[in-house]
């Protein structure tokens, strides 16, 4: 008698031939069991003789990158597996024989390869179907498409490294700026990496590299992210209702892949704009399987204006971005770096003989480092990550005269042990700690005083099981459940989850989601004010209370053929325990640097996506309704934008470039208009007196009554590719705001006159930049 | 309050010049504005009720106040002042008037004057203030008085209590140490000014910190000029120190109470208009207390530059014998052309002098103008300038100025520490 667990089931049907899986799906449960127990049963029957299990990996031949999601099946056997997201696989139970092994994936040439008697391993690489799609692409959709067919999870995209490296952009390609263009998310400015999404505080994003969060991801105060594009291998996108895997955040999260470096050889790639230069430097070390990529940037407008004028521009920014990777038996290891710093020298009062000098000093940036462990054991597959992130900004006015220092560490570590993928019941099971230091100092070393001082150290436990139940072939469940405990406040938080998936039609399924939220950890920022130039942070205690947010998601998802997807999804949201920053606060009393405030927000996101073909691109189109409430008044939130719309296409343009255009609308943004000014008078007690004044701004009370013009900005890009000295250039031309649209940023009020005026500032004006990227 | 102001820096920076389409706007929203600060150790209190700028227009004079009309003054309205501790405090309630019985104090409108000695202010006294307009609108406000048991200056090797004797502080070397001894207050504010600049408009420092102790070292540049202040702001490039050898200045400590704490350290932002933090109810501004006392402070520096020293110089100015020593600093050490301040003790036009001047060196060419005050008539002013060039030697010839640099009279000078060869 034989015995076969469901699971094993499961597994091989995952990787029937389409032919097979659409019957699946539509609804012949039957005749696909007996299929597959005829096609196993051999299996079971080879197992007496001597096997091996037979780990490889998948790359692209033209560049040695991972290539997931490749097919990888022995005809004879029946036996069949796919590469995961770094590549690799195995063949578990292969007899010693001679076996024809082959690897399939859209967008790439199909390839056969043979395993030897004696080959325990495999290293295949893959050419891309340059007839049908150039690899990348099809890469997108066949992720696009998978999800659609094995994942329970709405709300989520992709994005591939092309895309994000060809949208037009500020001088260069930025992660974080594309994802500004998904339908739910709002970025309220143009100087704003931080963004809104589905009415959530831009706190409430979880930003990870390599699964390592990162507290502040911008530089120059938002107009540039702290991501490497051409270190980017993926950016998924998750607008809400996340599964129980993910936690911290009420709102989003944003997993940015790193890449490996490529395993053929060394390879360089950079880039020089007007702004910045990178580099990135690739391959593999000796023959020890390691590879390595290595990638640095800088702005070099302060070397420029030194060398060419008399002036000093006292700023600069620079990153570097690293990543190592080790086959590890079937697995890998993984350690990734990333250093980056903002720093501000500015001589502010010059150093005089008579006059001591004062320097405006200032410096702000992340750095952190990670390290990943996959592998599998058995049917399962484990991941352990070990992180450490600080953030650390910096001001000071020196010698001596003010100081103030913010220091965000945190150590985290987590495992995730997906028990059986693929099979009926895919469970996941998983468990982390997240220790947070978080210090606030301020104070001046020449006057002896201390301005401020707070410290907040919270510590999260947390733990998750997540099963993607196949109920029926044309239902997916996907139940899971999270616990946090945060020392500090003391609580114990269960969040629960829950996806559902009803196909109707192969192409064509309802999706819904709802789950609860918490987050222990936040940033303070005054709404009012329109661009932050970084977050700082605080942690939930016995005064700060841990954010919490349920979430509702229902929505269709629909496939035209394999290049044109629609996704339709509404929200509501909750948002409650959330905080707001305490413009009332007292200096010398830690704990009121908050008020409570909490809200709801509901709306329909509307994504039309072009996947594949000559034309690429999507239309992004969200309603969106935001409230807030805190001391007892309700007001629209400052990202309460009703109407938002991206258009993104990208093509073939004139003078044998490729182009990309994106246009975008807005509808008016809400913000407090000033109501007067007012001589805000100095008092000096040697005479009694009331002398000087500083004349300030008065907002209304009525906090974001007013509203913002729309919001509008076309910019276009054009690449060129060319093969030159044994590499590919590639120069381009972007023009940011094309049309020079003046969208309003802010305004300014003179109540001093009669009558009383308005200015406006505008955001980014029609910004033209070249550059040229270049591969070797 | 430090990331606000580097937003405010950098968007200023960012945006300066991409303003556009000013346009008219309806008047804004008026709203009572009070600045009520209580001062127990001064006899005669006054609270300026006016009203915020909304483009109706406005008419100012500006400079100090009391002596100047805000720009909207809200005029006949109800100022009270009640002392809820002390129930039987003989001032009662007390009435504030912008026609003060005492003809001798400035009167503005928006300027309203207390009864001399009222209300009565003990120290840990909680006050209450209500403003009652025209109009009926109500602004109400409390405070708590404050009071110090002691108020403390230290400097290398010396020491005093407020009011004590002058102190003797080397600017190049001396940290001056400020404490204050509260019963009942939170903050110190330290205010360092020139008495002897005779009226010319010399912006005072101004620091303050949470805390009851606070040091200033010598050679501290006065950034809060630069940063500070519609009327007195200085460029950065003008910058100069809080001290300068060869000056006496007036060092003030002050002890603040909570509210008006809350009014110095807070302001709303250019970019939010929020951020103040006010505690008055119906209007804004601040109704709190502060004590204070003053000492004198003889700033002196390292003697580095050959031009320093002292000096003797005697003559005639005017037909008047004078004789005076002349303690002289330089403010820019080896510079050809510096600022320079002087110490001028001994005999002048009036008769005795201690005073301090200021003047400009040219290479060896000096000049130094010395006010000095008729000991009979205070509103008298004696104006001189005295300019000559040190030479090789230790002996030269001064000749003094009237104010219509006409020559009045000459001195012979000479070099009494240290050596010429210095």
């Amino acid at each position: 008698m034989v015995s076969i667990p469901t699971g094993q089931l499961a597994r091989f049907r995952l990787h029937l031939p389409d032919s097979q899986r659409e019957r699946v799906m539509n609804g012949q449960p039957q005749a696909v069991a007996a299929l597959a127990l005829l096609a196993i049963l051999p299996i079971f029957g080879l197992q007496s003789q001597q096997t091996r299990d037979v780990p490889g990996r998948v790359l692209t031949a033209q560049d040695s990158t991972v290539i997931a999601g490749v097919t990888v099946r022995i005809p004879a056997l029946g036996i069949g597996t796919a590469t995961d997201a770094g590549g690799g696989f195995v063949l578990f139970g292969i007899p010693r024989a001679r076996h024809s092994v082959t690897f399939q994936r859209i967008g790439m040439a199909p390839d056969t390869v043979f395993l030897e008697p004696d080959q325990d391993s495999l290293l295949v690489y893959l050419q891309s179907d340059a007839v049908v799609l150039p690899g990348i692409e099809a890469q997108a959709q066949l992720q696009a498409r998978a999800r659609f067919e094995e994942l329970v999870q709405a709300s989520v995209v992709s994005i591939d490294r092309n895309t994000i490296r060809t949208l037009p952009a500020l001088a260069e390609a930025d992660v974080v700026k594309v994802v500004q263009l998904l339908p739910g998310t709002i970025a309220t400015n143009d100087y704003s990496v931080g963004f809104n999404v589905r009415g959530g505080e831009p706190d409430q994003n979880l930003i990870q590299m390599d699964g390592v969060t990162i507290f502040n991801p911008t530089h120059l105060g938002g107009l540039f992210s702290t991501f490497d594009a051409n270190a980017v291998e993926n950016v998924s996108f998750f607008m809400g209702a996340f599964p129980a895997e993910y936690g911290g955040r009420l709102s989003s999260v944003m997993d940015v892949d790193i890449r490996a470096g490529r395993s053929d050889r060394i390879g360089v790639q950079g880039q020089v704009s007007l702004i910045s230069s990178k580099l990135l430097v690739e391959g593999p070390i000796g023959n020890t399987g390691v590879t390595f990529l290595l990638g640095g940037r800088r702005t070099y407008a302060d070397v420029l204006v030194g060398l060419l004028t008399s002036e000093t521009m006292p700023y600069y920014f620079y990153d570097a971005v690293g990543k190592l990777a080790a086959p590890v038996g079937a697995g890998s290891l993984s350690l990734t770096g990333y250093l980056g710093r903002d720093v501000v020298d500015w001589p502010w009062i010059k150093e005089q003989p008579g006059r001591q000098g004062v320097t405006l000093d200032a410096s702000f940036g992340n750095r952190l480092l990670g390290l990943r462990f996959n592998h599998p054991f058995g049917r399962g597959h484990l991941t352990v990550d070990a992180s450490y992130t600080r953030s650390n900004p910096t001001f000071g006015l020196e010698p001596g005269l003010f100081r103030a220092d913010n220091n965000v560490d945190l150590w985290a570590t987590k495992f995730l042990w997906a028990l059986s993928p693929g099979a009926t019941h895919d469970v996941r099971v998983g468990a982390g700690v997240e220790n947070y230091d978080m210090t606030y100092e301020a104070g001046s070393e020449s006057l002896s005083a201390e301005f401020y001082r707070a410290f907040y150290s919270p510590r999260v436990w947390s733990a998750f099981v997540d099963d993607q139940w196949r109920a029926f072939p044309w239902l997916l469940l996907r139940p899971g459940v999270r616990v946090e405990a945060v020392e500090g406040p003391d609580v114990v938080n269960w969040a629960p989850r829950l996806g559902v998936k009803a196909f109707v039609t192969r192409d064509f399924a309802i999706t819904g989601s709802v789950g609860r939220y918490y987050q222990a950890i936040h940033s303070l920022r005054d709404q009012n004010i329109p661009w932050n130039m970084i977050d700082f942070w605080i942690g939930a205690d016995a005064t700060t209370p841990v954010g919490r947010s349920d979430h509702l998601v229902l929505g269709i998802e629909r496939w035209f053929g394999l290049e044109l997807s629609l996704t339709i999804e509404g929200y509501y949201k909750t948002f409650d325990d959330i905080v707001d920053y305490n413009l009332d606060e007292d200096p010398n009393q830690q704990g009121d640097e908050t008020i409570p405030m909490e809200g709801e927000a509901w709306g329909v996101d509307f994504l039309l996506r072009k996947h594949l073909g000559r034309l690429t691109g999507w239309i992004a189109y969200s309603l969106t309704k935001v409230d807030r409430r805190s001391r007892g008044d309700e007001f629209p939130a400052v990202h309460d934008r009703r109407h938002n719309l991206n258009l993104i296409l990208q093509s073939p343009g004139p003078l044998g470039s490729d182009m990309s255009v994106r246009f975008g609308y807005g509808s008016p943004l809400p913000f407090t208009p000033f109501v007067g000014e007012w001589n805000h008078r100095y008092y000096y007690a040697a005479d009694h007196s009331l002398n000087d004044f500083d004349r300030e701004p008065i907002a209304s009370p009525t906090l974001n009554s007013s509203r913002y013009p729309y919001y509008g900005r076309i910019d276009i890009s054009f690449w060129w590719e060319t093969r030159k000295w044994g590499g590919i250039l590639r120069p381009y031309v972007q023009l940011v705001n094309m049309l020079n649209r003046k969208n309003v940023f802010l305004y300014t009020y003179d109540y001093t006159t009669a009558p009383a005026t308005r200015s406006a500032v505008s955001q980014l004006p029609l910004l033209p930049t070249v550059g040229v990227e270049f591969i070797f | 309050m430090t990331a606000r102001a580097l937003t405010v820096i950098a968007i200023a920076a960012f945006c300066g010049a991409c303003e556009f389409g000013e346009t008219n706007i309806p008047d804004g929203e008026p709203i009572i504005v009070v600045h009520a600060i209580m001062r127990p150790d001064v006899n005669q209190q006054w609270i300026v009720v006016e009203q915020t700028l909304t483009g109706a227009g406005a008419d100012s004079t500006g400079g100090p106040i009391p002596g100047n009309q805000p720009p909207v003054p809200i005029s006949e309205a109800t100022v009270t002042v009640t002392n809820l501790t002390f129930t039987s405090d003989p001032c009662g309630v007390t009435q504030f008037s912008e026609t003060p019985s005492d003809p001798d104090l400035p009167r503005s409108l928006g300027l309203y004057w207390g009864p001399s000695d009222c209300p009565t202010m003990r120290t840990g006294d909680t006050l209450e203030l209500a403003v009652a307009t025209l109009d009926g609108h109500v602004v109400t406000g409390v405070m708590e008085v404050p009071g110090a048991n002691a108020m403390l200056l230290r400097v290398e090797g010396d020491s005093a209590v407020l009011p004590g004797p002058t102190l003797l502080f080397n600017r190049d070397s001396d940290t001056l140490d400020a404490e204050v001894l509260p019963s009942a207050g939170r903050a110190l504010q330290l205010e360092v000014h020139r008495p002897d600049s005779m009226g010319v408009p010399l912006a005072a420092t101004r620091l303050f910190v949470d805390s009851t102790r606070m040091t200033v070292p010598g050679n501290l540049t006065d950034i809060f000029a630069v940063i500070l202040g519609e009327e007195d702001s200085t460029d950065a490039d003008d910058a100069e120190s809080v001290f300068r050898a060869g000056r006496y200045y007036t060092v003030t400590l002050a002890l603040m109470d909570d509210r008006y704490f809350d009014f110095a350290r807070s302001g709303n932002i250019p970019i939010s208009g929020r951020g103040f933090v006010n505690n008055l109810d119906g209007g804004m501004g601040v109704f709190g207390g502060i004590v204070a006392e003053s000492n004198e402070l003889k700033v002196v520096g390292d003697v580095d530059d050959a031009r320093e020293g002292s000096y003797n110089m005697q003559g005639t100015v005017d037909g008047q014998a004078v004789n005076i020593d002349v303690e002289l600093y330089v403010v820019a050490t080896d510079q050809d052309t510096t600022a320079t301040s002087a110490f001028v003790t001994g005999q002048w036009f009036y008769g005795d002098i201690d005073t301090s001047a200021d003047g400009l060196f040219v290479a060896e060419s000096f000049t130094l103008t010395i006010y000095q005050t008729d000991p009979n008539d205070s509103a008298v002013l004696s104006t001189y300038v005295i300019g000559g060039s040190l030479g090789a030697g230790d002996t030269f010839t001064v000749d003094v100025y009237d104010r219509d640099q006409n020559i009045a009279g000459q001195l012979n000078a000479t070099r009494v520490s240290p050596a010429a060869n210095f």
